[in-house]
């Protein structure tokens, strides 16, 4: 197999490595925030996948550094546009609403009141607000909350400008 | 590489279509900086409607759940899309308590 060809194996192949990357992650660091879990997973992942693919690239003959960062670049673009698929699909089981609302009701079924009792706004909000002090994107003091770093800030001028771009209204 | 680049344009839409609560507090607090924000006052941005109505709604739009008298019931395929992610998260060896 040629290098490149090794490249878009890797690239089909990679939401099953971050998958298991994740998973041996997840059991070693449990208590850590499973968001920042689950990046560190995937950033190792496409180190050591990006070694592999050094070292084959090492063992051909006719090796030359451009095929090499060719290779790289095509490797990287598949895979993070693999890992963030993967990360959406454990932030959906982490963080997302529906998700929570199709527990409930797998548990019993419920009145929209009842639901509401159970996982209401007052409890919504409080989760995220922990979850964002626990990723260091808040922080919580005396008076209330401050930005502590700037990642998820840009983020959500990002999602904002999207949103536009597609017309959806700011109270969906 | 076209799939690996269509699965993450597809997951830009939940992204655009839902707000994050979680964004939606960040930019908050932003706002208000150099002062700090209070948790009432983060609250205040949203409501029950917003945050659980919006997304039950979501879930009665596209099948998964449907009303039964007055209560929510999950269909077969809502039924089968949660066993699905309790069954992904116990082989991370997580518990579900997300939300």
């Amino acid at each position: 197999m040629t290098l490149l060809e090794w490249s878009t194996w890797l690239v089909f192949l990679s939401p099953l490595f971050q998958f298991l990357f994740h998973a041996i992650a997840a059991r070693l660091y449990k208590g850590k925030s499973p968001q920042i879990v689950v990046l560190c997973a995937i950033f190792i992942c496409a180190f050591v996948l990006l070694l592999w693919l050094g070292f084959l690239w090492s063992l051909d003959p006719n090796r030359t550094l451009k095929i090499y960062l060719i290779c790289m670049l095509y490797f990287l673009v598949g895979y993070f546009a693999m890992a963030y698929s993967y990360f959406n699909l454990f932030n959906i089981s982490e963080t997302g609403r529906r998700l929570k609302i199709l527990y409930e009701l797998l548990q019993e079924d419920l009145t929209e009141s009842k639901l509401t009792q159970i996982y209401g706004r007052d409890e919504i909000v409080q989760i995220r607000l922990d979850r964002l002090c626990a990723m260091g994107q808040l922080e919580k003091g005396t008076d209330g909350y401050r930005i502590k770093s700037k990642f998820l800030l840009f983020a959500g001028h990002c999602a904002n400008f999207w949103r536009a771009l597609l017309g959806f209204s700011a109270n969906n | 590489m076209v799939v690996a680049l269509g699965c993450a344009y597809i997951q830009f839409y939940p992204a655009a279509q839902a707000v994050s609560p979680s964004l939606e507090m960040i930019l908050l607090v932003a706002q208000n900086r150099p002062n700090a924000t209070s948790h009432s006052k983060i609250q205040e941005l949203f409501t029950q409607q917003k945050l659980v109505m919006n997304r039950v709604q979501d879930l009665l739009n596209s099948g998964l759940a449907i009303r039964k008298e007055d209560k929510l019931v999950l269909t077969p395929s809502g039924r089968n899309l949660t066993r699905f992610f309790l069954f992904y998260r116990r082989l991370l060896g997580l518990d579900y308590n997300g939300g």
